[in-house]
This record gives C-alpha cells, sequence and structure tokens, in this order.
C-alpha cells in the first residue's frame, strides 16, 4: 500500500531532526565547528532524500526500506564524523555519487528480466573480479581485497558478490525443476551436472579464503548461495552439504593455514593477544561495554582508540556513545530490512525475480550478521563492512546498487499480479 | 520450469526465520556484552578508557599555597589535555596524568578528589545516583608548597643533582621539595620513552626516593643516641686518633687527619669520623642498637606526606664490628632519603617530637585523613637530648664544618655531610640543619650528588633558603 505522502513526509523530517540533533551533541562535546558539523548532516540526509525521490521516479519504490537506509546513511555519517571529519565529507560525496549511479542502473534497467539473459557473462566477471585481488591486489588488514588505482582503491569482491548473485538466481531459476527433482526422498541426489555447479562454487568460495585470506567475504558469499539454493528447491539437504562441507574445508584450512589459526585463537580470546591481533576486537568490545544501556553520549566516546573504526567497526563507536539502544536499534534496522526484503520476495511474481531478491537481501544480511558479530566476538573478526555505515565508496556504490535492484525486482510491472501491493494500472 | 513460486514461497519465509533468529541471537549476545558483562571488560587491565575519560572530566586544578597554579585541565571536549604551567619546577610533586604511562604525584594519590570520584562500571553509577553521589564533584587541591620556595630551591641547585626539602615547623607543612633533574610533566606521553631511558635519570624523585648514604648527617642520630642512653655528654671525652681500626679494617677522618677534638661537641662540629665510629662501637658493646634509635626518627618507614610516601631508608643490623664503625658514620649500608634526614633535623628542632609532614593542604579530604595515623606526641628522644644535641649543631655553624650556613642573617643549627662514594667519585654532599635556632621555625636537607664536601657545597644552599624562608613566609 502506498503511504499518504503526509507519513512519509513525517517520517523524514523526523529522520532528519535525529540526523541534525546527533551532529548538534557530537559537534558541541567534542568542541568543533558546529555550522560545519550541521551542514554536512542536512546534505547526507538530503541525498538520502534524494535517493528516495529518484527510486519513486523509476518505479522502483518501498516505503519500509528506505527510511531503513536514511537512518543508517546518517547514523553512518554521524560515526563517520566522530572518527574524523574529513572522512564523513568524503563518504557524502561518495554518497552523492552512489545515488546518482544507482538510478543510472535502475534507469538503463528497467525490467529486471533482461540481467536474466546475460547471466553466464555476469557469472564470469563477478569470478574475475572476485579473484582480481589475488593477482592485482594490495594485501591490507591481514586479508586481500583491495586494489589500488591510484587516489582510489577499489574492492573488486564488492560488486562481484551482486554479479554472482545474479548468476546464481538466474541459474537456479532455470534448473530448479532438475535440482529439486527427488524432493520426496531426502537423499536422492541428482546429477552431477546439476550439482557440479554447487561443488564448484565451494571450492571457488574456500580459494577466495585462501588466496585473499578474507574470510567475511566467503562466508558471505556461500550463505548466500546456499539461501538461493534452498529457495529454488526447498531441499534441506542442499545447505545440510553446503554447510558440512564448508564446514570441513574451514576445519581443514585451520590445520593447514597459520593465519587462520590465529584468526580463530584470537577471536577465542582477544586477551592473550590484546596487543597484538588481538586489539581491534579488544577495543571494540571495551568500547561496547563502555557504552553500557545508554551509552556515553555522542562526542563523549573514544574512536579514537578503536583502530579502523570508520571501516570496520562503527558498530563499536555506536554501542560506545548510544550505547545498547543504539546497538540494538541497528540490530533492530537490519532485521527489519531482511524481514521486508524476504517480504518482497514472496510477493514478487517470477522466479528469476523472487530468488535474485532473496538472495540480495540474504547478501545485506548476511554482511551485517557477519560484521556484527566479528566486532563483537560473536564470531571471528573480518574485513566486511556494515551496509551504509561503515566508511567506503565501494561499499556504499555496492549496497545502494543492490538496494536499487531489490526494490527494482520486486516492483516490476509483475509484481503488481501477485499480490500485497496495489497497482494502478492493470495487468501488464 | 517457472511458474513454482508457490513452492519456493514456504521456503523464503523459512529463511526469513532463520534470519530473524540469527539477528534475535546476536542481539541476545551484544545485550549481554552491554549491560551484564560489562563491568568485567570495563575493568580489565587493557581498558585505558577511564584513564582517558579522567583525562577528558572536568579534573580539578591543583595549586601551591599562594595560590599559584601548578596543573589545569584546558581545552573542551574530548580534546581535554592537562597542563602543567610550571613544567619542571613541580614534576615530582604534583606528577602527570597519562593515558598510557599512569598517574604519579599527586595526580595519582589524589586522583578520586580530582575527578570527582567517577567509575566506569555500571554498579557503581547506579548505586551513586541512587545514593545522591554528592561526593562525584571534581575539585582543586592546593599544595603546601611555597611557590616563591620552590623556584628558589630551583634556582640554588642550578644544574646539580640533588634534592633540597624545605619543612616548616612545627605542623610540618612541606614548603619546598626539588628533585633536579626534573622534566616537563606536559606531554609525557610523547616523551616518556626518551625519559625513561636518560642516564641522569630525571623521572626519579630524589627527594623522596633517592637513597643516599647520609655521611655525616647520621651522627646526629648517633649522638642522640649516646645522650639518650647517657653513654655520653656533649662535654664528654672522645676517641680522636687519626684512625680507628675495627675488625680487620679502619675508620679514617675526611683528609686522613688527626682529629682535634677534646670533647664530643667538639668533635661533632668538626665532624670527626674516628671519634663516632670508636662511640658507636662502644654503644654496640653495651647493647645499645643506633638502629633502633634511627627507627625511631623515621628510619625503616615509609614515610608517608598526606598521601603519597618516601621510600623507607635504611639502617641495617652491622655485619661487624667495622660495618657498625661505618654506620656511626652514615656509611657502610645506611641510605637515607633527603626527607628522611629533614624530618631528623626538624625532629631535633622540636625537641625530639616526630612530626608527619604534609603535602597536601586540608585534612578534611578523605585520602588525607586516611592516611594520618595519631603522631602527635611520638617521641623519638627526650627534648633534654635534643637540647643537646641542638646545642652541638649550633656550635657546628658557629665555629665547625658548617659555616658556611650561617652567613645569611640567620642564626642556624645543622649538620654536614660528606658521603664518600670511594676513591673515583667526589662524594656526596649534605646539610640538614634548622632556623632560627632560638626558636626554630623550619628544617631542611640539601644533597648535592657527588659534588664534593658537605661544608662547602650544601651547607651555603641550606643557609640562603633557610634565610628566605623566615624572610618571605610567616
Amino acid at each position: 500500500m502506498r503511504p499518504s505522502r503526509v507519513s512519509v513526509a513525517f517520517t523524514q523530517l523526523l529522520i532528519l531532526a535525529l540526523t541534525i540533533s546527533g551532529f548538534a551533541s557530537a559537534a558541541l562535546a567534542t568542541g568543533s565547528d558546529l555550522q560545519w558539523a550541521l551542514g554536512l548532516s542536512v546534505i547526507v540526509w538530503s541525498l538520502s532524500i534524494l535517493f528516495y525521490f529518484l527510486l519513486r521516479g523509476m518505479g522502483a519504490f518501498d516505503d519500509r526500506i528506505l527510511p531503513i537506509i536514511s537512518v543508517l546513511l546518517c547514523l553512518g555519517s554521524l560515526v563517520q564524523y566522530r572518527v574524523d571529519p574529513d572522512l564523513a565529507a568524503s563518504q557524502a560525496l561518495w554518497l552523492g555519487i552512489s545515488v546518482l549511479l544507482a538510478s543510472a542502473l535502475l534507469f538503463a534497467v528497467k525490467d529486471h528480466r533482461v540481467l536474466e539473459r546475460y547471466k553466464y557473462i555476469y557469472g564470469a566477471i563477478g569470478i574475475i573480479l572476485l579473484l582480481s585481488p589475488a593477482l592485482l591486489g594490495v594485501e591490507r588488514g591481514g586479508a586481500r581485497l583491495w586494489i589500488d588505482l591510484g587516489p582510489v582503491s577499489l574492492q573488486p569482491g564488492e560488486p562481484a558478490k551482486v554479479l554472482l548473485t545474479i548468476f546464481f538466481a538466474a541459474y537456479l531459476a532455470d534448473r530448479q525443476g532438475q535440482l529439486s527433482r527427488g524432493s520426496e526422498s531426502l537423499f536422492h541426489l541428482p546429477r552431477m551436472a546439476d550439482v557440479g555447479p554447487l561443488i564448484a562454487v565451494w571450492a571457488l568460495s574456500l580459494v577466495v579464503l585462501v588466496t585473499e585470506k578474507d574470510l567475511g567475504s566467503s562466508l558471505i558469499f556461500f550463505g548466500v548461495f546456499l539461501v538461493m539454493l534452498y529457495a529454488a528447491t526447498r531441499r534441506v539437504l542442499y545447505p545440510i552439504i553446503g554447510i558440512t562441507l564448508f564446514g570441513a574445508g574451514a576445519a581443514l584450512a585451520y590445520r593447514v593455514f597459520s593465519h587462520l589459526r590465529v584468526r580463530v585463537d584470537v577471536w577465542l580470546d582477544p586477551w592473550s593477544d590484546f596487543y597484538g591481533q588481538g586489539y581491534q576486537v579488544g577495543q571494540s568490545l571495551l568500547a561496547l561495554a563502555g557504552g553500557g544501556l545508554s551509552g556515553r553520549g555522542l562526542g563523549n566516546g573514544f574512536p579514537s582508540l578503536v583502530p579502523a573504526a570508520a571501516t570496520d567497526f562503527p558498530f563499536a563507536i555506536i554501542g560506545e556513545e548510544l550505547g545498547l539502544i543504539g546497538s540494538a536499534s541497528i540490530l533492530i534496522l537490519f532485521a527489519l530490512m531482511a524481514a521486508r526484503g524476504f517480504g518482497l520476495s514472496l510477493s514478487t511474481s517470477d522466479l528469476f525475480g523472487k530468488l535474485l531478491v532473496a538472495g540480495l537481501t540474504a547478501a545485506i544480511a548476511l554482511q551485517a550478521l557477519v560484521i556484527i558479530g566479528g566486532a563483537t566476538k560473536a564470531i571471528p573478526m573480518t574485513g566486511v563492512t556494515l551496509p551504509f555505515v561503515s566508511y567506503g565508496g565501494s561499499s556504499l556504490l555496492t549496497n545502494m546498487i543492490l538496494v536499487a535492484l531489490i526494490l527494482r525486482a520486486s516492483s516490476g510491472p509483475r509484481a503488481r499480479r501477485s499480490g500485497g501491493r496495489e497497482a494502478p494500472g492493470g495487468r501488464s | 520450469m517457472r511458474g513454482s513460486q508457490g513452492r519456493t514461497n514456504p521456503g523464503i519465509r523459512g529463511i526469513a526465520s532463520a534470519f530473524l533468529l540469527l539477528f534475535a541471537l546476536l542481539g541476545i549476545w551484544v545485550s549481554y556484552v552491554q549491560t551484564i558483562g560489562s563491568d568485567a571488560l570495563a575493568g580489565r587491565e587493557e581498558n585505558k578508557r577511564s584513564a582517558v575519560e579522567e583525562i577528558s572530566a572536568p579534573r580539578g586544578s591543583i595549586l601551591s599555597s599562594d595560590g599559584v597554579l601548578l596543573a589545569r585541565t584546558s581545552g573542551t571536549g574530548s580534546a581535554r589535555t592537562r597542563a602543567y604551567p610550571h613544567g619542571k619546577l613541580y614534576a615530582h610533586s604534583v606528577g602527570y596524568v597519562s593515558k598510557r604511562y599512569g598517574k604519579t604525584g599527586v595526580e595519582a594519590a589524589m586522583d578520586s578528589t580530582l575527578s570527582g570520584i567517577r567509575s566506569a562500571r555500571l554498579v557503581d553509577r547506579i548505586t551513586s545516583e541512587v545514593s545522591g553521589g554528592d561526593a562525584a564533584k571534581a575539585r582543586d587541591i592546593t599544595l603546601t608548597i611555597d611557590h616563591r620556595m620552590q623556584a628558589f630551591a630551583a634556582r640554588l641547585l642550578g644544574g646539580a643533582r640533588g634534592a633540597i626539602v624545605l619543612i616548616e615547623l612545627p605542623h610540618g607543612k612541606i614548603r619546598a621539595m626539588y628533585s633536579n633533574p626534573s622534566f616537563d610533566p606536559s606531554d609525557i606521553d610523547d616523551r616518556f620513552q626518551r625519559l625513561r631511558l636518560r642516564t641522569d635519570g630525571p623521572l626519579l624523585d630524589r627527594a623522596t626516593k633517592g637513597l643516599y648514604p647520609p655521611g655525616s648527617t647520621a651522627k646526629t642520630i648517633v649522638a642522640a643516641a649516646a645522650m639518650e642512653s647517657g653513654t655520653a655528654t656533649p662535654t664528654s671525652e672522645v676517641y680522636s686518633k687519626r684512625e680507628y681500626r675495627a675488625s680487620g679494617g679502619k675508620v679514617t677522618n675526611h683528609g686522613d687527619v688527626a682529629c682535634r677534638a677534646d670533647s664530643l661537641a667538639e668533635a661533632f662540629a668538626l665532624s670527626c669520623n674516628t671519634s663516632f665510629a670508636e662511640l658507636g662501637v662502644r654503644m654496640g658493646r653495651d647493647g645499645i642498637d643506633v638502629g633502633r634509635a634511627a627507627g625511631r626518627f623515621g628510619f625503616g618507614d615509609r614515610i608517608p606526606y598526606g598521601p603519597g610516601s618516601a621510600s623507607p631508608s635504611r639502617w641495617p643490623e652491622p655485619a661487624d664490628e667495622l660495618d657498625l664503625a661505618w654506620s656511626s658514620v652514615g656509611q657502610a649500608k645506611v641510605l637515607a632519603t633527603p626527607l628522611q634526614m629533614a624530618l631528623v633535623a626538624a625532629t631535633l628542632a622540636q625537641g625530639g617530637l616526630r612530626l608527619r609532614p604534609q603535602l597536601i593542604e586540608g585534612s578534611d579530604l578523605p585520602e588525607v585523613a586516611a592516611d594520618l595515623p595519631a603522631l602527635p606526641g611520638s617521641r623519638a628522644v627526650s627534648s633534654a637530648t635534643a637540647r643537646r644535641v641542638r646545642a652541638m649543631m649550633e656550635l657546628t655553624v658557629d665555629e665547625g664544618t658548617g659555616r658556611a650556613a650561617g652567613r645569611y642573617d640567620v642564626d642556624v643549627g645543622g649538620k654536614t655531610g660528606t658521603a664518600e662514594l670511594g676513591k673515583r667519585h667526589r662524594p656526596h654532599a649534605w646539610f640538614i640543619g634548622y632556623a632560627p635556632a632560638d626558636s626554630p621555625r623550619f628544617a631542611v636537607a640539601v644533597l648535592l650528588e657527588k659534588a664534593g664536601t658537605g661544608g662547602t657545597y650544601a651547607a651555603p644552599l641550606a643557609g640562603r633558603i633557610l634565610s628566605q624562608a623566615i624572610e618571605k613566609l610567616e
């Protein structure tokens, strides 16, 4: 149901008010330039509004997801401001670029089904991008995720995720029948030709893990694929096999690769190497603990004590300054976004679109879970970013495109037929 | 192949539920970390946030007794820093606050008062909220140190290594306490490593933590023990030969000459080693323990001065008579801090009554009060003994080795010390004393590392600062 203009305006104005007061608090508490902070907050908010209107104009619209993203973007900007105001400024620039590029993409792709046609191309490009840092990349923070192009660094893993998700969705939509045959009997296995890609993908993700030491991407990558596989076939066998294989592969890798062992050991007890590998997670935990229930207040935390705060640990900063209230809000926002995303997937009529939306939603949700889990020592720390909140141009751009695709696929003409939405037009 | 969405939807619903479950589990975990588990985390020693917080909080200032600002917090928000306008002059007494290296001096000892007791722990914050926590306000601290005297002491020491301690009587307030070399406590985070590695040890507070052989200043204690025990009086005859032999070794006088002393008083004033060596051994044979007498003056105690305390000075049991002989002239293994020796002079000036030195004004402050057990009335020696020793000390300045201290318009009583360090080094120069002689108001100890004889190097400084104190302080 389209919300009334009033309620939309109300929501966004509320977000503006919260953003302005947040920035004002932070600026006043740290004795920084108030006008500059307020200016920045208004710019960031305006860009998120612009995104909203552009998406509406392109016919890809959802009243639940966009405000959530708006809040996340403003909160992210605030976190970056607390770490270093210059970061916030450059991220605002990236936000502008991302809004335009994502909208341009929507302009080019009026119907998501065009993507289905080029699935193998996307898949190939995706694989190349995923593997490119291994060949051309720079090692940073223990993982090889980045490619340096002079003034700008890119993370090819980010767009690779999107391309590969498109590929999976299309492939699975194509082979759904073959893969799910035999669902009557739990252990009936399909043909090699069909299950081959599953093995290939598993192997690929472990290759990524090994050569680039990028646990996070491979976890997300693998998880998204399993989600889509299960969604397409409804065979529990696949996720079971998949998880078992991943577990076995990871255990083997743990034994063989020392850097992995280090990661796991640091995860289990960061204090034993606090001044070495465990420093990041340790400081993140200390920041969260210091925040307590309601936080130390904006501007009263110590973002400088947490390394890579803007990129890897924005959650710790939010937890420190806004307390459990703030960190729980982030979790709730992502949970709501996931719920809405899956809801949109349900109401998408064509299988490719359905799988695509589900997969992309799973990608964002998994990324959030992985990075928050890592920052709170629930799982080992990885180098992925918190969507929309973390600093990083490629991350922001990718996630904006991801959301744009979700909205495009779920609000396409066919979707209107399958209920859950009111359509001004009739059947197409 | 298409249109199987009917079958797919339940799968997607299942996936959605799985994700929501994961978010919920993560939410429970984060809640735990930020509430129940937060105390354990906040209390970890790796957590420097409370240190940083205390730097960031509006911490109280520290002032001298004459109102000069010694430490303050400047800047706002998380850019607050601790500034020390007089840097080097108060580095050891005031101390510093460092995120990385902790706190020292008054900054450390009076921390809760300065920061207004705040705790990072959830439990403490709740209880202080509930109980109305009115102690939770940052307060300023005033030291007993007088800025003019402290600056004067620093000027007197100049570039020499050593310490000066000036105590006002009868209350024991420390009016100057300076140790050189010193350092600027501002920006300590940047400087610490370099300071730590310097061979001249600027981080050491020589006044309260430097242990040196007191040399002849210890003769005050030996003389006091002799008189208290009835072994000798100021007019008793003394051993005055050139050397005194014991246990296969010998004690000699400074300059290796004979001592032309007819009485204990003269031996004291001329600082004869052999006389006191013999006296000490004689007392030892009679079962009089000079070490215990020293203990009554404070040796062996961690002498507190407000909060904070000095390293204990030592007067160990001698191994044999040679050891005893050398101990009696303040060598062998006897070691003392300048603060301790200043207290010896103060105690004698007070008629034998010990006093508690104080660095902080305001005995209503919890840290100070807790540290002040009943000390008034504690007696090191009888007032008669003290009077006799004082007479000898005044003779020392009138006619003896301490003449240089008496040239500054004030009658001073005192004792020089020249602590030998072997052939390769010049001796430490000491002077302890009090003024005015007839009605003492100040006691002092001056120590100059490896400077030479006490009479030449330390005595003039002592005389000057005593004179200055009497003139400037009411």
